[in-house]
Parts: C-alpha cells; sequence; structure tokens
C-alpha cells in the first residue's frame, strides 16, 4: 500500500500557537532543514500524536502550548494518499477532543477512526495513559525518533513482520505459528529441564527415581540372600537333626566298644602266648648252652683217643723219616766230593787255556811293539829332515836382510816424495837442452859439481850455473823463480831421506828393496810349509816322536822277557780261555750246590732225629693219659646227659615253632592296630555326636531369631516398593522421553522455519548492506533484528562480531538499513510505510554518512521519507530540495 | 451325621505389596477378617471340625505379630481345626509352624498335623488322614499311603491334602505334588479335603478343592468360598454346600478399543466398580484424544469409588482424529510435528511409536492449554 503524506498543519501546538502548514510532500525523500529549536521535533511528535494517542488521551499534555490553560486544543490535520485514495485525519486534544477521518468517500469518527487507523497502519492503542512502545507495532519501528536510531526493538512489530514475510499464498506451514508456538516451546523445555540436564542426564527426580530403584533393588538382593540363607540353615538344621536322630538311634559307637573289647582280650591271649615263647625260648637257649658244654666233654673225650692214635702214627713216621734222612746225607755227601773233584779239573784246564792265551797275547804284543817302532824309527827320521829343512830356512831367512813391507812403502813414498819434488823443480828450474856434435863437450857448473854435458840431452839448471863454452867463453845461467831455491831445497831433502831410508834398510834402491821383500816374503812362505810338513809328520814333536820310539822299544823289550818267562806250552788243551772259564764257573757252581744240599741233608737229618724223639715222648704221654681210670666214667656220664638234653631240647622246639606260627598268624601288631584304630573312632564318634548336638543348638537358637524378624514379609514389602519405584521410574522415563523428543522436534522445525522465514529479509539486508560495508553480511536472530555482522578483514579472514559491540555510529547506521529493509517487506506485504527520521546519522564520519546517503535515496525511491535535520549541509546532495519550516 | 467346614489356601502373612500402599494393607487385614468369618460360620453351622487343606500361611517368616492375630482369628470356633501344612508353609525342621509352638500361641484346639499318620476324633466319629508337606519341594503323592492307612471301624475316613489333582489341572497350580485323581476311593475315604488350587472346584463326588475363602488373584475361578460338607454316615456320599464367604470381588477387565463405542462400554464397566472390587484393568486398542480423557476421567472415578483398580493402558494407542488435530490450532512448524508424531506411530509396536505418541499426547495437552491464546492468530487478518 503505497502511502504519501501530502500536507500537515499543526495548530495551538508547543509553539505552534498559530498554524504552521507544510505541503507539497513528495512521494519520496522530503528532507526538512531547520535549526535547533525551531519545531522538528515537535513536528514529529505531532504526527505520532495523530496516530498513536486517543483524541480522548489525558497524557497529552506536552503538546499543550506554552503558557496556554486548559482551552487549548492542539491540533493536527495530516493529508496523505493511500493507494491513491485520498484521506484526511483532524485530530485535536485536550480542549476539544475530536478526531475525524475521511477515507475516500468513507468518514470515520472518534474512536473508529483510530481503530480504522490503527488497523491500517499495523499500531495499537494503549489500555490507558500514555501510549507505550508496545503500542507502536509498525510505525514504532520505522518513526525513528530523535537519537534513538542505534537502537531497534523488533519486538513490538515482530508478528506484522512475520505476516510480512509469510508467503504470499498464505501457506501456514511456512510461518512462525505466531508467538504461542515459542511458548509452547518454552513451556515443554522447562518440564523438559525438570527431568533432564542439558545434556539428557536423568535429573531431580528423575535421577532419584533410578536412584531409588537401585537402592531398592539392593535391599532386595540382601533381603533374598538373608531368604536364602534362612532356608539353607532350615535344611541343615532337618538334616542335622536327622543324623543326629539317626546316631541316638544307631548309637555306632557301642558296636565298636563291643570291638574293642573283642580285640583286647585277643591281644591279651595272643601277650601270654607271647610269654610262653620268650621262656620257652631262654629255657632253649639254656638247654643248648649245657648240650654244647656235653659236646665239649664229650669230644675232649674222644680226642683224647684219637691222639693216641696219632702219636703213633707220628712215631713211626718220624722214624721212616730218620731213616730217609740219613740216606739222604750219605747220598749228599758223595755229591759234594764228586762235585770238587770236577771242580779242580776245571782250574786245571783252566790255567792252561790261559797260560796259551797270555802266550798268544805276549806274541802279538811284541809284533805289535817292533812295529810300532820300525813306524816311529820312520816318522821320527821324516821329522827329522822337515826339521832340518825347516832350520835351513830359519837360518837364511834370519839371515836374509829384512825388510818389511812398510818400510818398502815408506821408501816407494820417499821416492815419489822425491820424485815430485823433482819435478816441482825442474818445472821451475830452468831446462837446457844441448845436442852437441860429436867430441863436443860442455862443462857445466852447478853447484860446485861440474857435469860434462855430450850428445844429446837436457838438463836442469835450478841453481846459478855456469856453463863453460869451449873456447873459454862461460854462460851463467840463473834460473830464474823465488822458490827455486827452497823447492832445490826440498828435492834434495827428499832425496836425502830416501838415501837415508835406502842406507837404513841395507838396500840400494827400491827394486832392491822390493826383491828383498819379495824374496822374505817367497822365505817366509817356506818356512811355512817346512812347518807345516813339520806339523803333518810330527804332530807333537820331535820329542813325542822320540819318545814314542823309546816307547816302542822298551815294550819290545818287555814283551820279549815275558814270553821268555813263560812256561812251556802243553800240548792238550785245545780249549779256549773262555770255554775254560765256564767250564769251571759252572763247576765251581755245582760244588757249591752238592756242599749246599750235603748241609740241608744233614739238617733235615737232625731235625728228624728230633723229631722221632718227641714223638716217643708224646706218643707216651698220650697212652698214660689213656689209661686214667677216672675218663671212663666221665664219658659215661657225659654220654647220658647229652641224650637227655637233646631229648627236651627236640621237645621245646616243637612246641616253639607251634606257639610261634600261632602267634604270627594271629597278627598282633594287626590287633594293636585295631585296638588304637577303634578307641579312636569311639572317641571321635563320641565327640562328634556332641558336637552336632551343640551346632544343633547353635541353629535352632539362629533360626529362632532369624524367623522372629519376619524377613519374607519384609521382602514382599520391599518387593512392592521396589516395583512401584520401577513404574514411578519408567513413567518418568517415557516422560522424559517425550519431552525430549518433543523439543527436539519442535526446536528443529522452528529453526528451520525461522531460516526459511528470515530469508526475505535477509535479503533485502544484502540488498542495502554492501553499500555500507562491501563483503559484508548480518545474521538475523530469531526475533527478526540484525544480531551478529560477519566482514572481511585487512588479511581477508571473515571476522563476526555481535552488533551490539559495535560503536555508536556502526550501530546507527546498521540499525537504519535494517529498517529500510522491514519497510521493503511490510510493504511488499501491503503495509503502508512511512519512514521518518529525526535527526539521524549525526555520528557518523564523513564516509560512511555518503554511504548512508545512497542506500536512503535507494529506499526513497519505494518509501516516503521524512528526513528532520539541522545539518543541512551535509543533505543538499540528495536530489530534492531542502525545505525549511517557515 | 458329621459336618465339616472345609477351607484352604489362607495365605496369611501375604502383603499385596505391589498394589497401592493405602489398599494393601487393607486387603491383607481382609485375610485375617475371613478367617474370623469362618470361625464364627463354623459356630453358626455348629461344624464337627474345620478342615484346613495346607497354605494357612503364605511364607514361613511372618511377623510374630501375624502369627497370633491368626491364631487369636481362630478363637470364634471352639471345635477342632485340622490344619496341614502346604507348599508355602511346609513343616520344615525350622518352619512357621516349630515358631507358632515356641512361641506359644496355638491354641488346644487347633491340631496342626505336622506327621503323616491317622488321627482319630473319637468323639467327633472320624479319623482324619492328613498328607502334610514336610519339603520345599515334594514330587511324589504324599496320599499314597492313605490306600493302606486303617482307621478304627465305623468311622469316618477324611483325608486332608494339598497338591494337584492329576491330569486335572494343569496349568496355573502353585504346587508340583501330585495326587492321584482316584484316590478318594483307592483309600476308601469318606471325604477327600484339597487345597492349593484357589478356586473352588469340584473334583468327584467326594473330592472337592475349597479354594482360598478370601480371593487374591484377578482370575476369576470361584474363590472366596468355604465348602459345607455333611456326610451322613461312613459310605454315605457327602452333601457339599458352597458358602460364600469373601470380602472382596477379584476381577480382571480386559478391554478392546476400536470405536468410540467400546471407550463407553468401558466407561460404563468401570462406573459399576464399587467399595467391593478389586479389579485389573488391561486397555488396548486406538482412542482419540477425547475419548482418552473421558476414558482417563472415569479411571480416576473408579480408583476412588473402587477398593483397588490397577490399570495398564500401554497397549493402548492415541490416534488423534483430524478434528483433534485440527482442535488442537496447531499450525505452522506446531502443526508439522503433530503430524510426524502421527506418522510415527505407523508401526504400533516400535519404541519409537510409545514416545511418539506420548510426546503427541503432551503437546495436545499445552495446545489445549494455550486455545485461549490463539484469538491473536484470527485478529490480525487485514
Amino acid at each position: 500500500m503505497k502511502l504519501q503524506i501530502t500536507r500537515l498543519r499543526v495548530e495551538q501546538l508547543r509553539r505552534f500557537r498559530a498554524p504552521l502548514e507544510l505541503g507539497g510532500f513528495e512521494p519520496g525523500l522530503n528532507i526538512l532543514a531547520a535549526p535547533n529549536e525551531a519545531g522538528k521535533s515537535t513536528l514529529v511528535r505531532a504526527i505520532r500524536a495523530a496516530f498513536f494517542e486517543r483524541h480522548r488521551s489525558t497524557a497529552v499534555e506536552d503538546l499543550r502550548p506554552w503558557g496556554e490553560g486548559s482551552g487549548a486544543a492542539p491540533l493536527v490535520e495530516l493529508d496523505f494518499l493511500l493507494d491513491g485514495q485520498d484521506h484526511r485525519l483532524v485530530k485535536s486534544f485536550l480542549g476539544k477532543k475530536r478526531c475525524t477521518l475521511a477515507a475516500g468517500a468513507r468518514a470515520f469518527d472518534g474512536t473508529d477512526a483510530e481503530d480504522h487507523l490503527a488497523q491500517l497502519f499495523g499500531f495499537s492503542f494503549a489500555g490507558k495513559g500514555a501510549s507505550k512502545p508496545e503500542n507502536w507495532g509498525i510505525p514504532g519501528l520505522l518513526w525513528v525518533e530523535q537519537g534513538r536510531g542505534q537502537e531497534l526493538d523488533v519486538s513490538h512489530a515482530r508478528d506484522h513482520l512475520h505476516d510480512a514475510l509469510r508467503d504470499p499464498d498464505g501457506d501456514s506451514a511456512a510461518a512462525l505459528a505466531a508467538s504461542g508456538g515459542d511458548a509452547i516451546l518454552d513451556s515443554l523445555r522447562a518440564q523438559r529441564d525438570e527431568l533432564l540436564t542439558s545434556t539428557g542426564k536423568p535429573r531431580a527426580a528423575h535421577a532419584e527415581a533410578i536412584a531409588q530403584v537401585a537402592a531398592l533393588e539392593a535391599e532386595l538382593g540382601a533381603i533374598d540372600a538373608q531368604v536364602a540363607t534362612y532356608r539353607q540353615q532350615v535344611d541343615q538344621l532337618a538334616q542335622m537333626r536327622q543324623q543326629h536322630q539317626a546316631d541316638e538311634m544307631a548309637k555306632p559307637w557301642e558296636a565298636l566298644r563291643e570291638e574293642l573289647l573283642a580285640a583286647q582280650r585277643r591281644n591279651g591271649a595272643l601277650q601270654a602266648g607271647q610269654e610262653q615263647l620268650r621262656n620257652d625260648r631262654a629255657r632253649w637257649r639254656q638247654l643248648q648252652e649245657t648240650r654244647e658244654l656235653l659236646a665239649k666233654e664229650l669230644a675232649g673225650l674222644a680226642h683224647q683217643q684219637a691222639e693216641a692214635q696219632t702219636r703213633e702214627r707220628a712215631c713211626q713216621e718220624a722214624a721212616t723219616q730218620l731213616q730217609d734222612s740219613d740216606a739222604a746225607v750219605a747220598h749228599a755227601r758223595q755229591n759234594a766230593a764228586e762235585a770238587q773233584r770236577r771242580v779242580d779239573g776245571a782250574r786245571d784246564a783252566w790255567r792252561s787255556a790261559s797260560q796259551e792265551a797270555q802266550r798268544r797275547n805276549l806274541g802279538q804284543l811284541l809284533q805289535q811293539a817292533q812295529a810300532d817302532a820300525a813306524r816311529s824309527a820312520e816318522s821320527l827320521a821324516r821329522a827329522e829332515e822337515a826339521h832340518a829343512r825347516l832350520a835351513a830356512l830359519q837360518a837364511a831367512a834370519a839371515a836374509a836382510p829384512k825388510i818389511r813391507a812398510g818400510d818398502v812403502e815408506q821408501l816407494q813414498k820417499l821416492e815419489r816424495a822425491e820424485h815430485d819434488a823433482d819435478l816441482r823443480r825442474q818445472a821451475v828450474a830452468t831446462r837446457l837442452q844441448f845436442v852437441l856434435p860429436e867430441g863436443q863437450t860442455l862443462e857445466l857448473q852447478a853447484r860446485d859439481q861440474t857435469h860434462g854435458l855430450h850428445g844429446q840431452g837436457e838438463r836442469l839448471i835450478d841453481a846459478p850455473a855456469t856453463l863453460r863454452l869451449p873456447g873459454g867463453g862461460k854462460l851463467v845461467i840463473t834460473p830464474g823463480g823465488d822458490d827455486l831455491v827452497t823447492l832445490a831445497r826440498s828435492h834434495a831433502d827428499a832425496r836425502d831421506a830416501l838415501h837415508a831410508a835406502l842406507l837404513s834398510l841395507g838396500v840400494d834402491d827400491i827394486a832392491q828393496a822390493r826383491s828383498r821383500l819379495g824374496a822374505s816374503a817367497d822365505l817366509d812362505a817356506q818356512i811355512k810349509l817346512a812347518q807345516q810338513a813339520l806339523g803333518i809328520v810330527a804332530p807333537r814333536g820331535l820329542e813325542a816322536l822320540r819318545g814314542e820310539l823309546a816307547q816302542a822299544q822298551s815294550r819290545i823289550a818287555t814283551a820279549q822277557a815275558a814270553c821268555e818267562r813263560l812256561p812251556v806250552a802243553a800240548a792238550e788243551s785245545a780249549l779256549s780261555i773262555e770255554d775254560a772259564e765256564s767250564a769251571q764257573q759252572a763247576a765251581a757252581a755245582a760244588e757249591q750246590a752238592a756242599q749246599k744240599s750235603l748241609a740241608d741233608a744233614q739238617r733235615r737229618q737232625s731235625a728228624a732225629q728230633e723229631a722221632s724223639a718227641s714223638a716217643l715222648r708224646e706218643l707216651a704221654a698220650a697212652q698214660a693219659a689213656l689209661a686214667d681210670p677216672g675218663r671212663q666214667q666221665r664219658h659215661a656220664q657225659a654220654t647220658q646227659q647229652w641224650l637227655a638234653v637233646g631229648a627236651e631240647a627236640e621237645a621245646l622246639t616243637a612246641r616253639i615253632d607251634q606257639t610261634h606260627a600261632d602267634v604270627q598268624a594271629a597278627r598282633p601288631d594287626i590287633v594293636l592296630q585295631d585296638m588304637d584304630r577303634l578307641q579312636r573312632s569311639i572317641e571321635q564318634l563320641t565327640r562328634s555326636h556332641q558336637l552336632r548336638r551343640e551346632q544343633l543348638l547353635l541353629l535352632e537358637n539362629t533360626l529362632q531369631q532369624a524367623g522372629a524378624q519376619g524377613l519374607e514379609e519384609q521382602k514382599e514389602a520391599l518387593a512392592g516398593q521396589l516395583m512401584q519405584a520401577r513404574r514411578r521410574h519408567a513413567e518418568l522415563q517415557r516422560r522424559a522421553d517425550a519431552l525430549a523428543l518433543l523439543c527436539h522436534k519442535l526446536e528443529q522445525k522452528r529453526q528451520a522455519t525461522l531460516a526459511r522465514l528470515q530469508a526475505p529479509l535477509q535479503s533485502r539486508m544484502q540488498h542495502y548492506l554492501p553499500l555500507l560495508m562491501p563483503g559484508a553480511t548480518v545474521q538475523m536472530d530469531a526475533d527478526l533484528a540484525p544480531a551478529t555482522l560477519t566482514r572481511i578483514n585487512g588479511s581477508g579472514a571473515a571476522e563476526s562480531g555481535q552488533l551490539q559491540e559495535l560503536s555508536f555510529g556502526a550501530r546507527e547506521q546498521l540499525r537504519l538499513i535494517s529498517r529500510f529493509a522491514y519497510a521493503d517487506l511490510l510493504q511488499e506485504a501491503g503495509r503502508p510505510t512511512l519512514l521518518i527520521l529525526d535527526d539521524a546519522l549525526v555520528h557518523s564520519d564523513a564516509p560512511r554518512l555518503a554511504q548512508m546517503k545512497r542506500a536512503l535515496f535507494d529506499a526513497a525511491q519505494r518509501h516516503q521519507v521524512l528526513l528532520f535535520t539541522c545539518h543541512p549541509e551535509h543533505w543538499r546532495d540528495m536530489g530534492v530540495a531542502l525545505r525549511s519550516l517557515a | 451325621m458329621t459336618r465339616f467346614l472345609h477351607s484352604a489356601d489362607w495365605q496369611i502373612g501375604r502383603q499385596f505389596a505391589t498394589f497401592d500402599p493405602e489398599h494393601a494393607p487393607i486387603l491383607a487385614e481382609a485375610r485375617i477378617t475371613v478367617v474370623e468369618r469362618l470361625a464364627a460360620l463354623a459356630t453358626e453351622h455348629r461344624v464337627d471340625a474345620v478342615l484346613v487343606a495346607g497354605d494357612v500361611f503364605d511364607v514361613q517368616t511372618v511377623s510374630e505379630r501375624t502369627l497370633r492375630r491368626l491364631f487369636n482369628a481362630l478363637s470364634g470356633y471352639a471345635g477342632p481345626w485340622l490344619v496341614i501344612p502346604g507348599n508355602h508353609d511346609a513343616a520344615l525342621a525350622e518352619s512357621v509352624w516349630t515358631r507358632a509352638e515356641r512361641l506359644g500361641v496355638v491354641p488346644p484346639n487347633v491340631h496342626a498335623l505336622l506327621v503323616p499318620e491317622v488321627r482319630v476324633f473319637e468323639s467327633q466319629g472320624f479319623a482324619v488322614l492328613p498328607a502334610p508337606l514336610t519339603q520345599r519341594h515334594t514330587y511324589n503323592d504324599l496320599t499314597a499311603w492313605f490306600d493302606a492307612a486303617e482307621t478304627p471301624a465305623g468311622m469316618l475316613r477324611i483325608g486332608l491334602a494339598h497338591g494337584s489333582v492329576q491330569g486335572l489341572l494343569a496349568e496355573d497350580i502353585d504346587s508340583a505334588n501330585p495326587i492321584a485323581p482316584d484316590r478318594a476311593s483307592t483309600a476308601r475315604l469318606d471325604y477327600l479335603a484339597l487345597g492349593d488350587w484357589h478356586g473352588c472346584k469340584r473334583i468327584d463326588a467326594r473330592t472337592w478343592y475349597a479354594g482360598t475363602p478370601e480371593p487374591d488373584r484377578f482370575k476369576d475361578n470361584g474363590a472366596g468360598q468355604a465348602l459345607l460338607i455333611d456326610i451322613a454316615e461312613p459310605g454315605a456320599e457327602p452333601q457339599v454346600t458352597p458358602l460364600a464367604v469373601a470380602s472382596f470381588r477379584w476381577q480382571s477387565i480386559a478391554a478392546v478399543l476400536q470405536v468410540p463405542s467400546d471407550g463407553h462400554a468401558l466407561i460404563a464397566q468401570l462406573e459399576h466398580l464399587n467399595s467391593q472390587d478389586v479389579a485389573d484393568l488391561h486397555v488396548r486398542g486406538q482412542v482419540d484424544v477425547a475419548g482418552l480423557q473421558r476414558l482417563q476421567a472415569a479411571i480416576g472415578r473408579a480408583e476412588a469409588r473402587s477398593r483397588h483398580l490397577q490399570v495398564d493402558l500401554s497397549a493402548l494407542r492415541l490416534v488423534p482424529t483430524d478434528e483433534d488435530i485440527a482442535g488442537l490450532q496447531a499450525d505452522g512448524y506446531l502443526g508439522e510435528v503433530v503430524q510426524e508424531l502421527r506418522d510415527a506411530q505407523a508401526s504400533p509396536d516400535s519404541p519409537e511409536a510409545r514416545v511418539a505418541q506420548d510426546a503427541l499426547a503432551l503437546l495436545a495437552a499445552e495446545l489445549a492449554q494455550r486455545a485461549p491464546a490463539a484469538d491473536f492468530a484470527q485478529a490480525r487478518k487485514p
């Protein structure tokens, strides 16, 4: 519904005592610029009062013109076009309370007019008193009072907005079901939160119900256990009673006592038997001893008898032996003599053999000695020869003058020195060469020497020399050079030295020295050879050889002497000395043996004699004993006793065996065990019987006490409580589940609807928002007011913040463009939309203000805007003329 | 002419703890009260003896007070009370009977027959052959010795046993111990008084179950009675007269709701419950919102009126009709949620269906509360 205010007239309204009329309003933007205190806000108030305040309202005192009394009647007239139809609203207050509305052909009066207006424009009237924000509805949203632009309370116009946001074909599914839906949701939520925590866990009564169930279950479990124990004990009681009863009847220990007595009797019998056995055995042992003694005695007697016989035999034997030994002695003596003879023979043989051997030996010796002597003589001769030779050589060597190699070397050295000195001299010396014809001779006089020169040759002149020329002239040659003298001297020294050496050595020249050296060397060599030869022949020396020779000769003499001493050789005895020796040894051994056996035989003989004598003595004694008269008697006695004892022993043995067998068969050890076992069993049975009696008393007592507790009644009561607790829990659970499901579904749906609902609003916001903040988006909250702003910050990331936290200026801007969006939506829904901005955007900086003006201009294409400002300079670029209030 | 009163299965000591704590004591008390009534009846009808065929007590360890109260309740009849232990109160080495003996609460006219041997009551002219249970679990026929038992000539042979007659009562029987179905004839009994089956039941002319005098189960099997037996002479057929002695009526109501009229019928039934009724209600099927509200209201009223009413609606599906949904005035996303919850109940047995049903019920309740606020939605339209 397109709304356009065309004319406004106020009278007797605050400062406007006289009427003020403004007409010619534009369908879009209208800017009224006036200084402060010019009455801009009064006009806004007038418009608001014309709509919001009942004409009969008493809360409009502020409209009264200043200083006027009760007669004042503030008047407001408003002409507007609504969808092309003329409307005129005339309202006066206080002094004259009137209201008329002419809507085309229709006329409304008073309250009807006001109600019609309210319905048209989407607001309501206060019940009594002044009109309040909750009454202002759509106009309250779109008419921004001074300094209130940054606030935005959509709640009072929300239903209108909801209606506006509904689908055009009125599809109820897309609309939020009034505010009733939210109230229902809140109520259900509250009910749910009574039973569940925010995370869906049971709480309060619900949790208590669960706890109660658990507690009762535990109690019931405990009681069940007690009942079970009780029953078990009852059963135990029955069993024990039965057993006790049985034992009381049967008295098993009695039977055992009988058995025990029997066993004891048996034991007694057995013990008696054993006693007897012991006695018998003792007696039997006694008898055995007696028997032994008797046996000994009898044996002794018998022994005597035997003894005598033995002695006799021994006597005989001894005699026999004596005879034997005598014979043996004779025999042995014979043997000994024989052996002696043999020994002697052997000795003789040996002697002759040895003599023969000796003889041979000596012969050999002699031969050998002779050979040795010959050899020695030969050697000696050779050795002497060598020796002589050697001596000759040595004499020669001694005779020869000695010269050493060193000396020769020294000579050589000196010769060389001399030679060098000579050369040096010669080099320096003046050389005089001469070639003289035959027969010519020159005289050279130098150093007081005169030399005759002839033929060809050269002379060194190293000292002033005079050469006499034939014919009486002379040449005096004085060699040059300083050191010529020195050199000559040195040369002379050297020569002297050499001569001295030669002299000392006794040679004429070096050659001689050398040859002498050589000769001496040869001589030495020869001497060595001769020595060697001597050594070979006479290693130990001549004397040794001589000695040997002498020895050999003496040996010869000895051997010969010995040979002579030897007796004449016997013709026989071809025995070798070894054979003879061995034979002799054998014979000697045999002789010894024979002697020994003779000695043995003699000893045996004497022993036999001794034995024979003693045997005879013993025989005599034994026979004497036998003849003893008492002996017979003793023998008879002993024999008798022996028999008696034997019989008794036999009888006793039989009885013992019998008794023993009996006792063994009766197993006394087992009988003892039986007694022990029975004794213990009896004890045990009586004791356990007694114990059981005590236990029965105890159990009966326990059961009496337990029975008195009325356990099963308690259990039933508990079971009942548990069942009810469970039922309550189930109910609460069901309720909680249902509430949770319901809340969940409702919230889900509501959210979805809200999102759908907000879509058109969101898109209208996005129409304006980029003009102010490019790239930003704003999210509406459930109340359809802008809540969150999301912008791209410097680094390109999106950051969100609450609108509430923005600055004053930004809030005013955002909330203003929200109103533009609301106005667009409301207009689409067919609502009249008029925007009144009283002194808006005063806190916006220049760039933002420019942006807002663009948005405002755009909005003004669709809605009539009345903009009141005291800053006309800010609003010159809006494409409309600024009006003043004149 | 000998006259007996036959009862059994008193189950004294039963607490009904699963019931509401307000009702349970009353029901427990009723069990003692009915014994007093039995005593009064016995005196009124001048019976020669009262036969109690087992399960006098529900558990062995009843409280001392209960014990005393029970034996006090017997004081209304001075003649012999012949009691045998059943499976709940078997004569074990230590049992409720030994406790009672120790406490000295057993009056002299109360004969607890704890051993299986003949007891002769000369002056009354009968011999009783009891088959007491002496073990916690018995699997053999304890009445077998009846056949060979001798009683003095000219006396009635009365059998007293506790167990299940072979071949006749297969299900729901308490104990295992069997009783031959022809025991009365093989043992030449004039009457065999049985216990264990809680309903009053005739086995044959001489063999009866008296049932429990005060019902304790919802199953309707003729419980709440005692039997008056008249036997003219040994060998004569007994004349058996059931007497109603119970205080309360126990019943089980199983309802299936398919159409709204089923709900009405059920509600009518519920309206008839009074303070004598102990009822167990199981409802299954489906119901709409209004139907459920009506049903719940009726249940509330019936609960207040009856002695005890326990209700199980778990198998009842809440299926809101379209009108219900429209009536909820749930538009927008609320409506969508309602639809989803309805769809989730498509498979009725899954746990999701249960939760969805509960959720829908909650949502419906909320919406119903807020119905007045919905007129604002109407005012908006231009």
